[in-house]
């Protein structure tokens, strides 16, 4: 399988090396209409005003004979800091081999490039399979087209070009297979270095047990320099970086790493694919490396590096085979991809709205907790979680079916959260969001802060939930009515105060495993809860209060100091 | 010998200096509009300032009218709140504060703190009162959940 010709290894710059493991930087996600604010009002600067059907859960752009689906979108940031949003769009009496994207570039400073459309296109004999592997891009093989936005809509209502003038903007097409090597049980033969790899994720040595991830497979192709034969090279690496310390003959060692971040967003494989493509006679050309994403989500992405052509032996080059068929490069000063674009496939199990397929059709998702916590925040709840915390008898209510309710809860990081905010908690429509100040779980709170900040804003959730259900009254919840009565907008810190600092310092000791006094976890609890809060209903915004449990506390500095000397001595790191 | 005992006091003169807490003191001026003297709650005891961080932008959260209502996100200049209890204040002479090094402006106060760690530094806000005497107030950062 291999090539042993030692001597004419190829040599990748130091700088490609390092761009290549800043891939640890590339932040991939699926985000909500309000987290794209700018690529959003892009597209409605071309189409008008975005509808919303049926509540915030179904934003979408009606335009012309298409809708772009706001509520699923395709985050793919690069270690350039180049974000691409990818957009799912459904069109009128589509083909069934076809599906579309809206993209949307962002650059580093906050500059958007103008919203351009990617047309999948699957040749008729891998249909069947795609659709078989519910359109798991894996088992795509055809052409990916890129099309001015504008364009696209106009062919849809038959506006397109009928004068026959040229077309100042072709469209830009791209041969994409991904079936062409299954790599069965670890072997790969003869793979064609035109091509990303497609592979089963479980004919591989994963380890599922890895906290951060799993173990993936690494394909490295090049061609060797002597006869232009195409050689490859597997290694299993993990996350999140592993000295690859043999390779293929005519690759030097490289290190490679990619971001795995959770389960359901980390990457199932990464394909290296290094070419080396010269223009014959002379000694121009281009070599690069592609690196070719899929995430556990079906999210794919690829992206091109462009370096420096290391020299090839020049007695070699009339007998290299034709490069035609390789990847296009874009060079057309019109729709124009940057950064790594992902393709939001249109999954059979992620239906437009939030719903999911059940026998082949889209029914509301019953709710569910989904984690996006990363770092230390990510590692405490796990490890609440896990050892049967409190916090999972909090957050029953959301991860039940649609018994008895339907709200969904997310648990994230937050980098827009004030300095002196640890978290917040966020009801918009029917989806609950945790968002933990990333700084101060990282930088400043103890682990204990961190669990006693989840287990509050964990109750703050169960509290609204409560109240959010559709048959909730007076009758059905009456703890609940009172204190709104009572107190209005800080209604549940008043209850959680009264009612709920027992159940925050349980889950606290649990938690600490018991190394402390009851009294201790009993003072902690107060943290959020003995502050002032600020008077919302001031007009104002300049007035203070307490909650009245803790304005009856009679040893407030003594609960005090016990916070602070934790903050000061407290473990903060969460193994 | 002296030069031992130099060194023993400077080590652990070093070691104890290292452990102490930072003191930092802020001269609230009145025609600051970015600090706002809060109310008294209503207790009576517990008071506070709010300071304008008008170099930051972030994301808050305002509750709903009603139970089932949605919250709604906005951006909003950074407001930091600093309580205090009126027992512990200080009454201080000129002579006194002109010996303290003060910071005299919020931008000064806001740019030497990122995280408003207590535990690393005690926080004494300055209240100028009449003849020439001045309030010592030391202040605690409210944390927010």
């Amino acid at each position: 399988m291999f090539t042993t010709n030692c001597d004419k290894e190829l040599v990748i710059s130091d700088e490609i090396i390092e761009q290549i493991i800043n891939q640890t930087d590339t932040e991939v996600k699926f985000v909500s209409f309000e987290d794209a604010p700018k690529a959003i009002n892009a597209i409605i600067s071309i189409t008008g005003v975005a509808s919303s059907k049926n509540g915030f859960q179904s934003k979408s752009v009606d335009y012309k004979k298409g809708f772009i689906n706001l509520n699923s979108i395709l985050k793919i940031r690069n270690y350039e800091g180049i974000t691409n949003y990818s957009f799912q769009v459904t069109v009128d009496n589509a083909p069934i081999n076809e599906f579309y994207n809206v993209v949307v570039s962002e650059s580093k400073n906050g500059k958007v490039k103008d919203p351009y459309i990617t047309k999948y296109v699957i040749d008729e004999d891998a249909v069947a399979t795609f659709l078989e592997n519910n359109r798991d891009f894996r088992y795509f093989k055809g052409k990916k087209h890129i099309i001015p936005f504008k364009r696209f809509f106009d062919d849809l209502d038959g506006l397109s070009n009928k004068s026959g003038d040229i077309d100042p903007c072709p469209p830009v097409e791209t041969t994409i297979d991904n079936t062409l090597s299954t790599g069965l049980n670890g072997s790969i033969h003869n793979l064609s270095p035109t091509n990303f790899l497609q592979m089963n994720p479980l004919d591989y040595n994963y380890d599922y047990e890895l906290q951060q991830g799993e173990n993936f497979e690494i394909f490295l192709n090049s061609y060797d320099t002597n006869t232009g034969d195409p050689t490859s090279h597997t290694d299993i690496i993990a996350n999140p970086q592993v000295n690859i310390a043999s390779l293929a003959p005519t690759l030097p060692p490289m290190t490679v790493s990619t971001p795995i971040q959770l389960n359901y967003t980390g990457v199932t494989f990464v394909s290296v694919t290094r070419y080396t493509e010269f223009s014959y006679g002379n000694s121009s050309g281009s070599c690069y490396v592609i690196i070719n994403k899929i995430y556990n989500n079906g999210a794919t992405s690829s992206e091109k590096i462009v370096f420096e052509c290391p020299p090839m032996e020049q007695n070699l080059h009339q007998d290299k085979p034709s490069k035609s068929s390789k990847v296009t490069v874009d060079t057309d000063p019109c729709p124009d991809e940057e950064g790594e674009v992902g393709v939001n496939l249109p999954l059979p199990n992620r239906c437009l709205n939030g719903g999911v397929m059940v026998n082949g059709e889209c029914v509301d998702a019953p709710d569910k907790i989904t984690n996006y916590l990363t770092g230390k925040a990510d590692c405490v709840y796990g490890k609440m979680v896990d050892n049967n915390n409190n916090i999972n008898w909090i957050l029953e209510n959301f991860e039940d079916g649609d018994n008895p309710s339907d709200f969904d809860l997310i648990f994230k990081m937050s980098n827009s959260l004030g300095s002196l905010t640890n978290a917040a908690t966020v009801k918009i429509g029917n989806t609950f969001t945790i968002k933990i100040n990333e700084n101060r779980a990282e930088n400043v709170n103890t682990t204990l802060t961190i669990a006693r900040t989840i287990i509050h804003e964990g109750v703050h959730a169960r509290l609204r939930e409560f109240a959010s259900r559709d048959e909730s009254n007076e009758t059905s919840f009456p703890g609940v009515y009172d204190y709104f009565r009572r107190f209005k907008k800080n209604w549940d810190h008043e209850q959680m105060a009264e009612h709920y600092r027992n159940t925050i310092a349980i889950g606290l000791k649990q938690f600490d495993n018991g190394q402390h006094s009851d009294e201790f976890y009993n003072a902690l609890a107060w943290e959020g809860l003995a502050t002032e809060l600020i008077d919302e209903n001031d007009p104002t915004g300049n007035s203070t209060f307490i909650t009245e449990a803790w304005a009856a506390v009679q040893n407030k500095d003594e609960i005090l100091n016990i916070i602070k000397e934790h903050k000061k001595n407290g473990n903060k790191n969460c193994q | 010998m002296k030069v031992y005992i130099f060194l023993i006091v400077a080590l652990i003169y070093s070691n104890t200096f290292s452990q102490k807490v930072d003191t930092q003191y802020f001269m609230i001026n009145e025609k600051d509009s970015l600090v706002t003297k809060l109310i008294d709650s209503s207790d009576g005891k517990i008071s506070g300032y709010k300071i304008i961080n008008e170099k930051k932008i972030i994301k808050k959260v305002r509750k709903p009218s009603n139970l089932t209502g949605d919250n709604i996100e906005y951006d909003a200049f950074e407001e930091l709140f600093f309580s205090f209890n009126r027992k512990n204040d200080t009454i201080v002479n000129k002579h006194y504060i002109d010996e303290l090094k003060i910071l005299k402006t919020s931008r000064e106060f806001l740019n030497l703190n990122k995280n408003f760690d207590e535990t690393n530094t005690e926080f004494i806000f300055i209240e100028p009162k009449k003849c020439k005497n001045f309030i010592l107030r030391k202040v605690r950062p409210i944390i927010f959940e």
